[in-house]
């Protein structure tokens, strides 16, 4: 260092001193000398407020589009966030339908219905026919996928949506479990998981099922056992509905009311709106092909 | 030399350099404004005093350049501008005789070979302390060049801001007369 002639042998100890020992902050690792942060405050706090009106002075120098570059635009932080909003709503929505569909398939599996043999093909529609006499849809997947009449199409939730009726190689269609060419079948209420109210329902119109309440002979039973709205209700097996469709979702219970059939007067009836409604609408279905299927020519 | 003055000047100087920082940007170059004055001192101060005054502006610059770390939080490092100051103070110290104090381009060129100097003892601390996994994020190449584009800047704001500075002289109480009186009882 270059002796100034003013300078003492202190100032000059006090000097190097200082030096060996910036030299030391300099080079200790940063678990050491951490704590020297908190030393920054007080010249901090006395500079940068001054520098306040100068970077707004910069800033209005080099304009707007030296900022874009840095900063991100309040709207697109804003659209960002709104997307990412849309999105987890979307995601917990497909979580909840998951949920719904994995509790209805633990009611399957825990009432017995058997998917051992069954075997499930993905298909889109792609066509629907509401307005016809017979309310169908167009799936396509065929018999080159294995399809056979009398397969069972299920969509969300394992609703049922309704049964082959003709097949292609390479389409099929489905008669709408809705439909009014549909035949009565047997349902049961859910009451419990385990406990269930056996009804007949058929088409009515609105794409609502409609059917009397078969009431159980044991007057206990009978006592405890009350259909309600919101129940579900699945599929028994019998008619022309393979064992593949047993338990399988026809809806839930929209109402009970009197039975207006000539042969269940007195009785209460049953009202049930699928839980795809309207049927004719859904996107994609599932079908189930049974490896020896038990309804080939079957017809609703 | 007046240390109030010098004080003034220097939180008007951090305050330019902080505020105007982004104005004369260019990538990750930007000029050092307290270097003009660090020059300023070292053509007129005593060398007692002017070595004092490098190392204490230095150590403000370390105070207020806080490091990102890899984690991307901030640190701050005592010492490597302090260092650094203070040798490129011995340099101007001893070219001082060889300058005309009263051309900008004089400035200019002590701002420029003093921020390379500078610059170079900062840029060898911190890759010094890569050595044993320091949590700074510091890329020496990156730096060695940002500190060669900004020793450049420097030179070239320093022989503008040295319009002012060579008047300020007289201010700062560093005018020949009373700095050889002032400080020549001392000895």
């Amino acid at each position: 260092m270059v002796k100034s002639p003013g300078q003492t042998e202190g100032a000059r100890r006090l000097l190097v001193g200082s030096v060996v020992l910036l030299a030391l902050f300099a080079i200790l690792p940063q678990s050491i000398t951490g704590w020297t942060r908190y030393l920054s405050a007080l010249p901090r706090a006395l500079v940068i407020p001054a520098t306040a009106p100068l970077t707004k002075l910069s800033s209005w120098i080099r304009g707007p589009a030296h900022h874009r570059d840095e900063l991100p635009n309040t709207q697109d932080v804003e659209r960002t966030l709104s997307e990412q909003r849309t999105l987890i709503a979307q995601l917990r929505a497909e979580n909840e339908r998951l949920l719904k569909a994995l509790e209805a398939m633990k009611v399957i599996v825990a009432t017995g219905s058997s998917a051992a043999n069954v075997r499930t093909v993905v298909a889109p529609v792609v066509g629907s026919f509401s307005m016809s006499p017979t309310s169908t849809i167009r799936v396509k997947a065929g018999s080159s996928e294995g399809v056979t009449k009398g397969s069972v199409a299920i969509g969300d939730l394992s609703q049922v949506v309704g049964i082959v009726t003709d097949v292609d190689a390479r389409t099929c269609t489905v008669q709408l479990l809705t439909s009014k060419e549909t035949k009565n079948f047997k349902a049961a209420i859910m009451v419990t998981e385990t406990e269930i109210l056996e009804c007949v329902l058929a088409p009515t119109s609105g794409g609502l099922l409609k059917g009397d309440i078969e009431w159980p002979t044991d007057p206990a039973k009978r006592e405890r056992l009350i259909p309600q709205a919101g129940q579900y209700v699945r599929m028994e097996p019998g008619g022309i509905w393979p064992n593949s469709a047993t338990r399988l979702v026809v809806g839930i219970v929209e109402s009970i009311e009197q039975s207006t059939s000539p042969t269940g007067v007195g009785r209460k009836a049953v009202v049930v709106r699928p839980t795809i409604d309207p049927l004719s609408r859904v996107g994609e279905v599932i079908l189930r092909l049974e490896a020896t299927p038990d309804a080939k020519d079957g017809t609703p | 030399m007046s240390w109030p003055a010098a004080l003034v000047l220097s939180w008007i100087f951090f305050a330019l350099n902080h505020g105007l920082r982004d104005l004369f940007r260019i990538g990750d170059v930007t000029p050092n404004l307290v270097y003009a004055l660090v020059v300023a001192i070292g053509l007129a101060a005593p060398p007692s005093a002017a070595t004092w005054a490098a190392l204490l502006l230095g150590l403000t610059t370390d105070l207020l350049d806080q490091m990102p770390t890899k984690a991307g939080e901030a640190a701050t490092v005592i010492g490597p501008h302090a260092l650094g100051y203070l040798a490129s103070m011995q340099f101007i110290l001893a070219m001082r005789p060889l300058m005309n104090k009263k051309n900008p381009l004089s400035f200019g060129f002590l701002a420029l070979t003093g921020s390379i100097i500078s610059g170079v003892i900062v840029v060898l601390v911190f890759t010094f302390r890569t050595i044993y996994n320091d949590p700074i994020a510091w890329h020496a190449k990156h730096e060695l060049l940002v500190m060669l584009g900004s020793a450049v800047s420097t030179g070239i704001a320093a022989i503008f801001l040295s319009l002012a500075l060579i008047p300020l002289s007289g201010f700062l109480g560093m005018a020949q007369g009373g700095q050889q009186r002032r400080f020549g009882k001392r000895a």
